[in-house]
């Protein structure tokens, strides 16, 4: 896909979302006991934020849409320009950010179970595998160090209450919290 | 007005107070110096922490690193042609040379020197500055108070990104999301579908941590994948292990002075302005010198003027930045934007009234930015070469970092829809990023949301219509200035590229 039509899907993506959530303000329910006259409702202020969003992306897309003329020619100017090599680490690139993106929502779901402490340490042991780091030192010493220093600062000096997890895990955080 | 002043420092150099500013500032510079962190990543960062501090030990605290991080950005900019910090990229451009050419001791003594001078400038022109500002803001009703934060929006899609047009989405986006949740004025909810995290609104600082420090981690990992390329030193580890900061001496001072007060007005100017930051500063301080110079071709080429310039004006506008967040409750850059949250979440509400109400601590945060200056210079003559060695640091170690430190941040908030949050934003980040749309105004949008619709809706209840909120006076003018901020760029980037044909 040229860079132009990739825009334009974004830009028609913005204004056809802005025109959902327009829509979907008319379903907000006034409460019953609110009747100041002369003022306007909680709706009227994201309709305002909505149209305008809306109009500021028609914009956008008019723009594209006279650019495109061109845009051909330079999308398969540009792809030619990107050599083999270029292009097979742009996909390793991507690869490592869906894997990182995995490892970052694993953990979201995982910090409920494990508790915060082990799933902190395993994400950023995910983390370090991701960006290649090999050597167990790192991959291992890092985050113990990391997660020591964590639990030192926010768990007993903030006190601030973290996850704990379920079942065994949850007596394990309590060893510590 | 003095008295004020001087109750300030007092408090800012009461020993607790400046123990944490020498901390934060510290911090900053730490931040500032690795590139992909920066003073907002860093606020956004430091946020959880400063829960457990007072109100004034988190204000001296952030300016601190404010400061501290706009400042450590020059350090890989000269040494590695990196900046650590985008306030630096200009830096890079004579730094670096300077360095190559065997200068980087002077290179890093006049960044060092003018930054210092650039930071208390620009915090001198704070204490005068805000005080007389928030007297004149005290008058401003709720239209007034609603055309300022528009002028904020505009000011930042006018100046602060490549289009003007997708700036101000993400600015209405930004607002938008700061309407999630109960409505203040009817109790309607808004936008929560049903659930009941969101009733409350959307937690600002898993926003914060995901836009801005998790999407660095997720931006870095494509690109270090693509680029590949390690960072080359200027010198040899060899020289880097004897290296030190040579201050410029007094004739290089004076020969340099008209170009140090020029792109400290310029830098501060910038600062002040709502919703532009130290980068563009340095940007158009840089390129003014340049173009004012008689021989512009030496810039790019290892010039001391092109460091003392960029740096003199991206630390002036620290202070600068700070003057409409503290004066009128609107931020200056990405930075007081985050900033402004802090407040909030202690319980303050920057604008006029703090400036009476909170004379002390106001007064104190403009003090700490003048000693935050005095502090990064302590610290980076005595500690320049750890600082160095730390930069050695593998990326993949300070991603491992920045994520469970987000981590504990966005479960901050006591439950695990901050993290959720944070991932979300974080994606919507890069994906907006690659798209082109800026994220800094959904932070300003979030930050001034409730202000500008509270205010709209009761300047609405007094004038009764639309017509009588915008005319009237001052209303108008902030109006027409917004109009102006927004178009002007366009236009004079328009006129300067039809010149340049004609030529």
């Amino acid at each position: 896909m040229t860079i132009v039509n990739q825009e334009l899907v974004q830009d028609v993506i913005i204004a056809l979302l802005s025109l959902a959530g327009f829509a979907y303000t008319f379903t907000f329910k006034r409460p019953s006991a609110y009747r100041l006259e002369g003022s306007v409702t909680g709706a009227a202020w994201p309709q305002v934020l909505l149209a305008g969003m809306f109009i500021l992306s028609l914009i956008l897309v008019a723009g594209q849409l006279l650019a495109r003329r061109g845009a051909p020619t330079r999308g398969v100017a540009r792809r030619e320009e990107e050599s083999a090599e270029f292009r097979a680490r742009k996909r390793t690139a991507y690869k490592r950010f869906y894997l990182m993106l995995a490892a970052l929502m694993a953990y979201a779901v995982l910090a409920s179970v494990l508790g915060f402490l082990l799933a902190t340490f395993l994400v950023q042991v995910a983390v370090l595998w991701v960006l290649s780091a090999r050597s167990g030192r790192v991959m291992f010493g890092v985050p113990l160090l990391l997660t020591t220093v964590i639990y030192i600062l926010f768990i007993r000096l903030l006190n601030m209450p973290l996850p704990r997890g379920v079942g065994p895990f949850l007596a394990f955080s309590r060893l510590f919290y | 007005m003095l008295t004020h002043i001087f109750q300030g420092f007092a408090v800012t150099l009461a020993p607790v107070n400046l123990l944490w500013i020498v901390a934060g500032t510290a911090v900053g510079l730490i931040l500032g110096a690795f590139p992909g962190l920066d003073s907002t990543v860093g606020a956004a960062l430091f946020i959880p922490v400063t829960y457990a501090m007072s109100p004034t030990v988190a204000l001296v605290f952030l300016v601190g690193m404010y400061g501290g991080a706009v400042y450590g950005g020059q350090i890989p900019a000269i040494l590695f042609r990196i900046p650590g910090a985008p306030e630096a990229v200009m830096t890079t451009l004579d730094g670096y040379p300077m360095a190559q050419k065997g200068q980087a001791d002077r290179a890093l003594g006049l960044g060092l020197f003018y930054s210092v001078f650039g930071n208390i400038f620009g915090g001198l022109c704070l204490l005068f500055l805000a005080p007389a500002l928030a007297a004149m803001a005290l008058q401003f009703g709720p239209s007034e108070y609603f055309a300022l934060g528009f002028l904020g929006m505009t000011a930042m899609a006018g100046l602060g990104g490549k289009s003007p047009i997708k700036s101000l989405i993400s600015g209405l986006f930004g607002l938008l999301i700061a309407t999630v949740g109960m409505d203040q004025i009817t109790g309607m909810e808004r936008f929560t579908f049903g659930r009941l995290e969101l009733a409350n609104g959307v937690g600002f600082i898993p926003v914060v941590i995901g836009l801005f420090a998790l999407a660095e981690v997720l931006n870095q990992t494509v690109k270090q994948g693509i680029t590949g390329t390690v960072a080359e030193a200027a010198v040899s580890k060899e020289e880097m292990k004897r290296l030190r900061i040579r201050l410029p001496s007094w004739a290089e001072v004076k020969s340099f002075k008209w170009i140090s007060l020029g792109t400290a007005l310029i830098g501060t100017w910038i600062g002040v302005l709502p919703g532009v930051g130290a980068t563009t500063a340095a940007i158009v301080g840089y390129s003014q010198t340049a173009r004012l110079s008689k021989d512009p071709e030496k810039f790019g080429t290892g010039d001391p003027r092109g460091i003392v310039a960029s740096e003199t004006s991206n630390n002036a506008a620290v202070g600068g930045a700070m003057v409409p967040l503290l004066a009128l409750g609107i931020p200056g850059s990405a930075t007081t934007a985050v900033m402004l949250g802090a407040f909030m979440l202690h319980g303050l509400k920057p604008g006029p009234l703090l400036m009476v109400e909170q004379a002390q601590m106001a007064y104190a945060s403009m003090a700490s930015v003048i000693v935050s200056a005095l502090a990064f210079l302590g610290l980076a003559l005595i500690m320049v070469r750890p600082f160095i060695r730390l930069l050695g640091l593998p990326y993949p170690v300070v991603a491992a970092g920045i994520v469970a430190f987000c981590a504990v941040g966005a479960l901050s908030m006591g439950d695990l829809f901050g993290l959720y949050l944070a991932i979300g934003f974080a994606l919507l980040s890069f994906l907006m990023d690659k798209g082109g749309f800026p994220t800094s105004p959904i932070i300003l949008g979030m930050v001034l949301g409730p202000i500008m619709e509270s205010s709209f809706r009761r300047a609405l209840i007094i004038s009764d219509n639309v017509w009588g909120v915008i005319t009237e006076p001052i209303t108008a003018f902030l109006l027409i200035l917004s109009l102006v901020s927004l178009f002007a760029p366009t236009l004079l980037g328009k006129g300067r590229k039809n010149h340049a044909s004609q030529e």
